[in-house]
C-alpha cells in the first residue's frame, strides 16, 4: 500500500527563486566582468539584459566591495566624457581562474540537472497539448 | 560633455547615507559616496531633474538602509577571511555598533570566549588553588540547581563535581569552545559581507 505524506508544504516560488539567483550573483558578477572592465551601472545592465538578473542596485556595490577584498576584481576611477569620474572594475588574475572554476562547476551542475528536468518539460508541453 | 554634478535632493540624499557610514574609515566613506554619485549620474545621464531623479534615488533604497548595508558588507569582508581569532573578534565588535546581526554575533562571541576562558584558567590555577578551583552545583530554595564554574576566593558550600578532573576536561573543553566561537565569528562575518537589500522609503519614491 503507497502511504502518501501528509500535506507538503506550500513552496513561495518567488523567494526559493530570488534565493537561487542570489547563489549565482557572484559569479554572474565575474562574468560580466570577463570581457572587460566595467562600471557598476554597466554590469548591473549587463546581468539585466544577457543574464534577465533584476539585482537591486544598493546591492551591487558591498557585493562588488566583497568581491575587491577576496583578490578578485580590481577598480581604478577613470575621468569620463560624461563629465564626472567613474570606477571601473575588473577581474584580477586569481579572478579570472576562479571564474573559470567556478563557471566550469556551474556548467556541471546545471547540465546534470538539465538532463533531469527534461522528461519534465515534455510532461508540461503534453499537459498543455 | 560637463553635466551638473549636484541638486539639493541629490546632496541631501548623500549626506544621509555618508552620516551612518559610521563605522567605516572616512576616506573609504567618502568612496562610498563618491560612488554612489557617479551611479547616479549615470543613471540618469546628468539630467538632475526631480522627475529623473527621483527614480534614481528610489532604486537605490532609502539612504539610510543603503549605508547600513554598505558599512556592514564592507566591515564584514575586511574580516571574513582571517584566520586571526583577535582580528575576527575585532570586526564583530565593529559591526555590533552598526548592524543588529553585528551586535548578536559580538554577544555569542563574548559569551562563548569567556566560557572558553574559565575552563582553561580552572585548569590552570587548580594545581595552585585547589580548594578555590572547580565546577559547583548549587542549589537554591526552590530546589533549583544552577551552575558555577571557575575561580572563586570562598569555595561555596555545595557539591564540586569534577576535582582534579577539570584539569584535563578544561584543558579539552575550553580550546574547543574557543574553537567554535571562532568559527561562529567567521561564519557570522561571511554572512554579513553578503549583501542585502532593504526596504525603500516612499519619501524617495515619492513623484
Amino acid at each position: 500500500m503507497k502511504h502518501e505524506p501528509p500535506n507538503a508544504p506550500e513552496l513561495d516560488l518567488s523567494k526559493w527563486s530570488t534565493q537561487l539567483r542570489k547563489g549565482g550573483l557572484g559569479l554572474a558578477v565575474l562574468a560580466a566582468l570577463w570581457p572587460g572592465r566595467l562600471y557598476g551601472l554597466e554590469i548591473l545592465r549587463r546581468l539585466a539584459v544577457e543574464g534577465a538578473m533584476h539585482v537591486p542596485e544598493g546591492t551591487i556595490y558591498p557585493l562588488l566591495s566583497r568581491l575587491k577584498s577576496e583578490g578578485l576584481v580590481a577598480s581604478e576611477w577613470v575621468e569620463s566624457e560624461a563629465g564626472h569620474p567613474r570606477k571601473y572594475y575588473e577581474l584580477t588574475a586569481v579572478g579570472r581562474q576562479r571564474a573559470g572554476a567556478m563557471g566550469k562547476a556551474w556548467r556541471e551542475f546545471s547540465g546534470g540537472l538539465d538532463r533531469l528536468l527534461s522528461p519534465l518539460a515534455k510532461g508540461v508541453s503534453n499537459d498543455h497539448s | 560633455m560637463t553635466i551638473p554634478d549636484g541638486s539639493p535632493q541629490l546632496d541631501a540624499y548623500l549626506e544621509q547615507v555618508r552620516r551612518q557610514l559610521r563605522g567605516l574609515p572616512r576616506p573609504e566613506a567618502e568612496e562610498t559616496v563618491r560612488e554612489l554619485r557617479s551611479h547616479v549620474l549615470d543613471r540618469t545621464s546628468g539630467d538632475l531633474s526631480p522627475a529623473s531623479l527621483q527614480p534614481a534615488l528610489a532604486a537605490l533604497g532609502d539612504p539610510g538602509d543603503l549605508a547600513r548595508l554598505n558599512a556592514t558588507a564592507r566591515v564584514a569582508a575586511r574580516g571574513a577571511h582571517s584566520r586571526s581569532p583577535w582580528t575576527i573578534f575585532a570586526t564583530i565588535a565593529r559591526l555590533a555598533r552598526i548592524s543588529l546581526g553585528g551586535a548578536c554575533a559580538l554577544f555569542v562571541s563574548l559569551f562563548g570566549y569567556m566560557i572558553a576562558g574559565a575552563w582553561i584558567l580552572a585548569a590552570v590555577v587548580k594545581p595552585f588553588w585547589p580548594g578555590h578551583v572547580g565546577l559547583w552545583r548549587l542549589k537554591d530554595a526552590h530546589d533549583a540547581y544552577a551552575f558555577s564554574l571557575g575561580v572563586v576566593s570562598k569555595a561555596p558550600a555545595a557539591v564540586e563535581l569534577l576535582g582534579w578532573w577539570i584539569i584535563p576536561i578544561g584543558l579539552v573543553v575550553g580550546p574547543a569552545v574557543g574553537f567554535c566561537t571562532f568559527l561562529y565569528g567567521r561564519w557570522s562575518l561571511r554572512r554579513l559581507a553578503r549583501p542585502r537589500q532593504g526596504r525603500v522609503d516612499e519619501r524617495w519614491v515619492a513623484a
